[in-house]
């Protein structure tokens, strides 16, 4: 396997600049929760900011009110938002994959009631993939979908769903036959509709961004079904696979070292410093390959062996940047900690280990990988 | 534009088959018994020009990219080629650099590494001893990086016929011996650009090799464990065995992509961070590499007989050649510790190197 070198043409080192001043002005220090990568604040009033300067929805088509600009772009912006630790929870999942599936697998009227929100930020996503006995086995999941006049309706139950209670749509995979593949399919699921319930789980940290979704006798039009009925699994598994290689793989702790470095800059001792330089130099490396991929899309490739290939090992590499961090505070972690670079290290340390699982578990990643490899 | 590194297709498809064809582990465990270089091996390079890729013709060379260069390195050490090639050329290319004028081959180089001081060059004789001189016993000459007594970065080609050699081999097999000189006669010249731009040229160029051989341990692993079986099926079909094909892909994914990257900033004449970054994430990833590599192979792979360790041993001889992987951490780190942010230092453009220059 083999990436090609890239770097950032002009006009997209003009874009970051231009992100990033106005980060420091819209995200002064302190003024809002510091957020781990992916996992920042919910804040709908950031999310429209960032849609009215055209940061969201960015690669969606031009007719829907996207922007049709390229993957490197998202990219551009994205690392800009993770290393601030902005709060991108409200748009993050909606603005990364179900903006990018409607756009490709949606009828007209549901990119033309769903995307101009996606793009202005007014809406948020989630994603109801897993249920209690369907985890990484995805195909297995049987909250089912039935026919009746005019649509569908759903019985059963999800679980493990970030940020289902917040969110304004579901994306959801039911049930709609006993073929184990090709009886799945996708639909969008209003929030709100009669007949869903959303509970949060508590998180291991305490948050409660975690959900379970219970469907009784929930009544669907047939018009928010997504794509043909039974071509739910390939879309689903379409729409992760290419963002598996994205830059939220690796920065998950930037905004923790970006403040630890601060710190060690006092004190530095060699050891610390080298241990900087080994997760800076990681951190290089993998921005080139998470580079690398999105040129491949943009190019009209689909690289997917090669974002799990980097998945794989950046997801595991954030947890390594934590026990570094840690370390070198040498003592027991409060989450009630009057530094706040404390208590956003206790906070990660909880839910670092999510970081291999979710988006594919990373023992999934290996046999995605291992697969991919054979068939070149 | 987007920059990018790409050395030239028919040069790296006349490379792939030069070495695929001649350097058979066979061949590579003759020269490492006979402990002298492989010299109809040599001779069979240079008909087709091979030592002189990337080395102007007006200096006696065939011209090329630094790219070129890279892919050179890389395919000779993806087999294991025991020729002085990337020191024939990094010697090469000081003489092209000082205006020395060219001198035929095999020419093997000294003074890159920081591990040794190296004699001072005064006037027109050098007396001292350089360790560990690859191949210095088949070179016409050796040519040394060194200072003169103001400090100045020069460079000094003694003749084989000028110095005494105590024979030495490192872990690979190769011959290292230590350069004796006594008062031995020397051609200097001037250094421009001073020694920082070679060392980061010639430290991409390790790397590179690095990366050449991280390749060739996936691509080994990877057949191996499709054909080995056990408990009845391929060892590569257990997923406890595919995590080390997966490690031994991420290890040369990550490195070649790296050295390319390296070798794009330090063709525009930059590239301190992006150098000292593939400095640390190739030498760390060689280590992970070797070992899931070992570790896939069982046995077989503990062998002299089977072709593996002809590049694990390899890989522990260039790991560290010219600096420890923790001075490579340490640079990192003191240029993280001096940007005013770490992730706009990891996302700069190897152009913003002239800015903090």
């Amino acid at each position: 396997m083999r990436l090609e070198a890239t770097e950032l043409t002009r006009t997209e080192r003009d874009l970051q600049d231009e992100v990033r001043s106005w980060l420091d002005e819209r995200l002064p220090e302190g003024s809002y929760p510091l957020g781990l990568g992916m996992a920042g604040a919910i804040d709908p009033e950031f999310s429209r900011d960032l849609g009215a300067r055209g940061w969201l929805g960015m690669s969606l088509p031009v007719e829907h009110g996207g922007h049709g600009r390229t993957a490197v772009d998202r990219l551009v912006v994205v690392e800009a938002l993770l290393a601030r630790g902005a709060p991108v929870g409200y748009h993050w999942i909606g603005d990364r994959q179900s903006g990018p599936s409607i756009a490709a697998n949606g009828t007209e009227l549901q990119k033309k009631e769903i995307l101009p929100g996606i793009v202005s930020g007014d809406l948020s996503f989630s994603i109801g993939m897993s249920e209690p006995d369907s985890g990484s086995d995805l195909a297995s999941v049987r909250t089912r979908a039935e026919r009746v006049e005019g649509g569908w309706v759903v019985n059963g139950s999800k679980i493990w769903t970030t940020g289902a209670f917040e969110a304004t749509h579901i994306l959801s995979l039911f049930r709609t036959s006993e073929d184990r593949h090709t009886g799945l399919t996708q639909f969008i699921v209003d929030r709100h509709a009669p007949g869903l319930t959303v509970s949060p789980i508590e998180f291991i940290d305490g948050t409660r961004d975690f959900c379970e979704l219970s469907f009784v006798d929930m009544f669907i039009s047939d018009d928010w079904r997504l794509g043909e009925v039974g071509s739910g699994w390939g879309q689903n598994t379409g729409e992760l696979a290419l963002e598996r290689g994205g830059v939220d793989r690796w920065m998950s702790a930037m905004p923790l070292l970006e403040r630890w470095a601060v710190r060690e800059s006092a004190t530095s001792g060699s050891r610390a410093t080298a241990e900087l330089g080994s997760i800076v130099a990681r951190c290089w490396a993998f921005r080139g390959m998470s580079l690398a991929v999105a040129r491949m899309v943009d190019d009209g490739q689909s690289p997917v062996t090669e974002a799990a290939l980097i998945k794989e090992m950046s997801t595991r590499f954030e947890q390594e940047c934590l026990e570094v961090m840690v370390r070198h505070l040498g003592r027991p972690l409060r989450t009630d900690a009057d530094d706040p670079y404390e208590r956003l290290l206790a906070k990660a340390v909880q839910v670092a280990p999510s970081w291999t699982i979710r988006g594919g578990t990373n023992e999934i990643l290996r046999s995605v990988i291992s697969k991919g490899l054979r068939t070149r | 534009m987007s920059e990018t590194v790409r050395a030239d297709e028919e040069l790296v498809e006349l490379l792939e088959d030069f070495f695929a064809r001649e350097v058979t582990p066979d061949l590579v465990a003759a020269a490492e018994q006979s402990g002298e270089l492989p010299s109809a091996l040599w001779a069979r390079a240079e008909a087709v020009q091979i030592p002189w890729i990337g080395i102007a013709e007006e200096h006696g060379g065939v011209g090329g990219t630094f790219a070129d260069v890279v892919a050179l390195v890389h395919h000779a050490a993806y087999r294991a080629t025991p020729l002085p090639l990337l020191e024939h050329h990094l010697a090469a290319t000081l003489l092209a650099r000082t205006g020395l004028g060219h001198v035929d081959g095999p020419l093997t180089v000294a003074g890159i590494s920081g591990h040794d001081d190296v004699p001072v060059v005064d006037g027109a004789a050098i007396s001292g001893r350089i360790p560990a001189v690859p191949w210095a016993a088949d070179a016409a000459a050796v040519v040394l990086l060194t200072r003169d007594p103001h400090g100045a970065d020069v460079v000094a080609v003694v003749r084989r016929d000028d110095l005494t050699l105590e024979p030495a081999t490192d872990l690979a097999g190769t011959p290292v011996p230590t350069v004796v000189l006594t008062d031995a006669s020397v051609e200097v010249g001037r250094l421009d650009g001073g020694a920082e731009v070679f060392l980061r040229y010639a430290e991409v160029l390790r790397c590179s090799a690095l990366a050449g051989l991280l390749r060739r341990l996936y691509d080994l692993t990877s057949s191996y464990v499709s054909e080995r079986h056990q408990f009845g099926k391929p060892v590569g079909s257990f997923q406890a065995v595919q995590i080390h094909t997966v490690t031994l892909a991420q290890a040369a994914t990550m490195s070649m992509l790296s050295v390319d990257r390296a070798a794009g900033a330090v063709a525009l004449g930059l590239g301190e961070l992006e150098v000292a970054a593939t400095s640390v994430v190739v030498g760390q990833n060689a280590v992970r590499a070797a070992t899931a590599a070992h570790q896939a192979h069982g046995a077989i792979g503990m062998t002299r007989e089977y072709p593996l360790q002809q590049l694990t041993r390899r890989v522990h001889a260039i790991r560290q050649l010219w600096g420890s992987l923790t001075e490579a951490e340490e640079a990192v780190g003191l240029a993280a510790l001096a940007a005013p942010r770490l992730s706009e230092l990891v996302a700069r453009h190897p152009e913003e190197g002239l800015q903090s220059a």
